[in-house]
């Protein structure tokens, strides 16, 4: 039993699994007989050019059936584990069902770990030179717009490996307030405020924060949103 | 004998293999917050909406108009209460929230349970305010008009998700210009509350998610509508929807945006203006010269843009604070002047 054999019928189990047609008795089969490869590299291949259209979805949509198709074969991949589980004498080898049990729900469990990590990833990703402090006072940023700030990480996230992220939020940060104030303003402002925002500053930004979100709350249909933003900042308002 | 050493190897490899090869078509699967940001102009098609699981007659669970009316009635009459996380730029915060109906007046209470104990209670605001000025009465407007090809959004339906144990229906509201943000909304599919609100930036940034953990859906008692925290911050909105006079105003506003009120403060005045889904507010201050700055401050998903504009001699500074794009807030700024003639 040599070492490619095994991957072969790797790869055919993988297969399978993804088309949702791994029955017990296929997989066993296989298992067995890890015959007819090229059939199995033209699957395979297949499913890696699948997967690779499917990442970079996000850049370029523009196969939404073959998405669909995978989408659909993956949903019918739950038969799987009632039939792996249910039918454990169909095979000559009776050992092999609890591994394909496993198997499969190893795969569902670590699809949705997947998920929940890109999820994360997405939300959490921090913007440089934006981020919240704990006094609550809000962030003084640089002219460029915020979008120029970002230019790498935005194409579809791609799990390069396993990493677990730290919990969803940041430390947060203890760097003061960064203040910069417009460039082609034609008056030289005062250089100080680049570490030192005047208190009256912030607390103006933060009156004004706090009165839009208390009205945004009553003109807008976004419930009760506009409440969660108004806790901005200390309590100085009107 | 060879056979049962290599069944661990097999399997671990499989797990692995089958993992690289179906995180992307989840991922996939998943609504993707940059393509309202990349596609404002709604160039692409939306993909094959998964039909709702038939509660409801289908010519109504298809219809955005349906959603958006059920979400319009729901945030203004329903009474629920429930616990709130939400998220900006990496921080997260909890919140219980209670929303409550008296003499057809909303009664909002909201206790942040981070940080410092403190409370918000909101009174006065009557559905019938936010009927006036509500977008999503609008909404059904656009929708009515041209399919949906009116409006500053283009509205998807993009099938379901649960939050907070109970069934969603994702609607993505995507700007069709480059001055707002786009907006992503689970529906409670019994009530239309919002369960899950996300609104996301260029390139499909997330810049905030309000989103229920748990929600209650039984009658607000007045016991929980008291303050029970000495740090209690009360709004009085009973005049939210009035509108006082003021000498300012845009010389420019993006499409969709009206003025939806103006209330006079003790040093200036301050202007709200919505599109139905986003809301900013223009402040024009006579404030001291140590707030004569031009610059932006950037709180989650909102921006605060300082400038000033100068009248007859006299400088006022121009605040633009809303949850919209920053380049949007600083054309705002500078587009305030003072009527002529007054």
């Amino acid at each position: 039993m040599s070492h490619g054999s095994h991957q072969d019928r790797l790869n055919e189990s993988l297969s399978a699994l993804m088309d949702g047609e791994a029955t017990e008795l296929e997989l066993q089969r296989l298992l067995k007989h890890g015959g007819a490869e090229g059939e199995l590299a033209e699957r395979w291949s297949r499913y890696q050019l699948a997967a690779s259209v499917m990442r970079r979805e996000q850049v370029s949509p523009a196969i939404p059936g073959l998405a669909a198709g995978i989408s659909a074969a993956i949903e019918a991949e739950a038969p799987l584990d009632v039939q792996a589980g249910e039918s454990p004498s169909a095979a000559n080898d009776g050992t092999r069902s609890p591994w394909m049990r496993t198997l499969s729900r190893g795969a569902v469990a670590a699809t949705v770990a997947f998920a929940a990590i890109l999820g994360v990833q997405q939300l959490s990703q921090p913007q440089p030179g934006v981020s919240g402090n704990e006094t609550g006072a809000p962030q003084l940023a640089a002219e460029p717009a915020r979008p120029v700030q970002q230019p790498v990480q935005q194409s579809a996230p791609q799990p390069s490996g396993f990493y677990v992220p730290a919990p969803t939020t940041r430390s947060v940060s203890t760097a003061g307030p960064r203040l910069v104030p417009e460039r082609q303003s034609g008056v030289p402002v005062q250089g100080v405020i680049q570490q030192a925002p005047p208190a009256e500053l912030i607390r103006h930004l933060n009156r004004v924060m706090i009165q839009h979100s208390q009205q945004a709350g009553h003109v807008s249909t976004q419930g009760m949103v506009p409440f969660a933003r108004a806790t901005y900042g200390e309590q100085d308002g009107q | 004998m060879t056979e049962s050493l290599f069944i661990p190897h097999y399997k671990a490899n499989s797990m692995l293999l089958a993992l690289l090869l179906m995180a992307p078509a989840v991922f996939a699967q998943q609504p993707v917050p940059t393509e309202p940001a990349d596609n404002p102009t709604g160039t692409q098609q939306p993909q094959a909406v998964v039909p709702p699981t038939g509660q409801e007659p289908p010519a109504q669970a298809d219809s955005i108009d349906y959603w958006l009316g059920k979400l319009s009635d729901a945030v203004s009459n329903l009474e629920y209460s429930g616990l709130v996380t939400f998220e900006h730029q990496g921080l997260l915060e909890t919140l219980q929230v209670f929303h409550a109906v008296r003499d057809g007046e909303q009664v909002e209470r909201v206790r942040y349970l981070s940080g410092e104990p403190r409370e918000l209670i909101s009174h006065g605001t009557t559905s019938a305010c936010n009927r006036v000025v509500s977008p999503f009465g609008r909404a059904s407007q656009w929708t009515s008009i041209d399919g949906q090809r009116a409006g500053s959004y283009h509205f998807v339906l993009r099938g379901g998700e649960r939050i907070a144990d109970r069934d969603t229906v994702v609607i993505e509201a995507r700007p069709r210009d480059q001055h707002r943000l786009g907006v992503l909304l689970n529906l409670d599919r019994e009530t239309g509350l919002p369960l899950k609100s996300m609104l996301v930036g260029a390139q499909g940034k997330v810049l905030e998610r309000y989103q229920f953990v748990q929600l209650d859906l039984s009658p607000i008692s007045d016991a929980n509508l008291q303050p029970g925290s000495p740090n209690t911050r009360r709004i009085d909105n009973r005049h939210a929807c009035e509108s006082a006079q003021t000498r300012w105003q845009l010389g420019w506003l993006p499409d969709g945006y009206q003025r939806v009120a103006v209330r006079t403060l003790a040093d200036g005045d301050m202007l709200v203006f919505s599109d139905g889904l986003s809301v900013f507010t223009v402040f024009v201050q006579r404030l001291g010269p140590e707030l004569e700055y031009k610059g932006r401050a950037i709180r989650g998903a909102t921006v605060a843009y300082m400038d000033r504009v100068e009248v007859d001699g006299t400088n006022y500074t121009v605040t633009v604070v809303g949850e919209i794009p920053d380049a949007t807030a600083q054309r705002l700024a500078r587009s305030v002047a003072m009527e002529a003639g007054s």
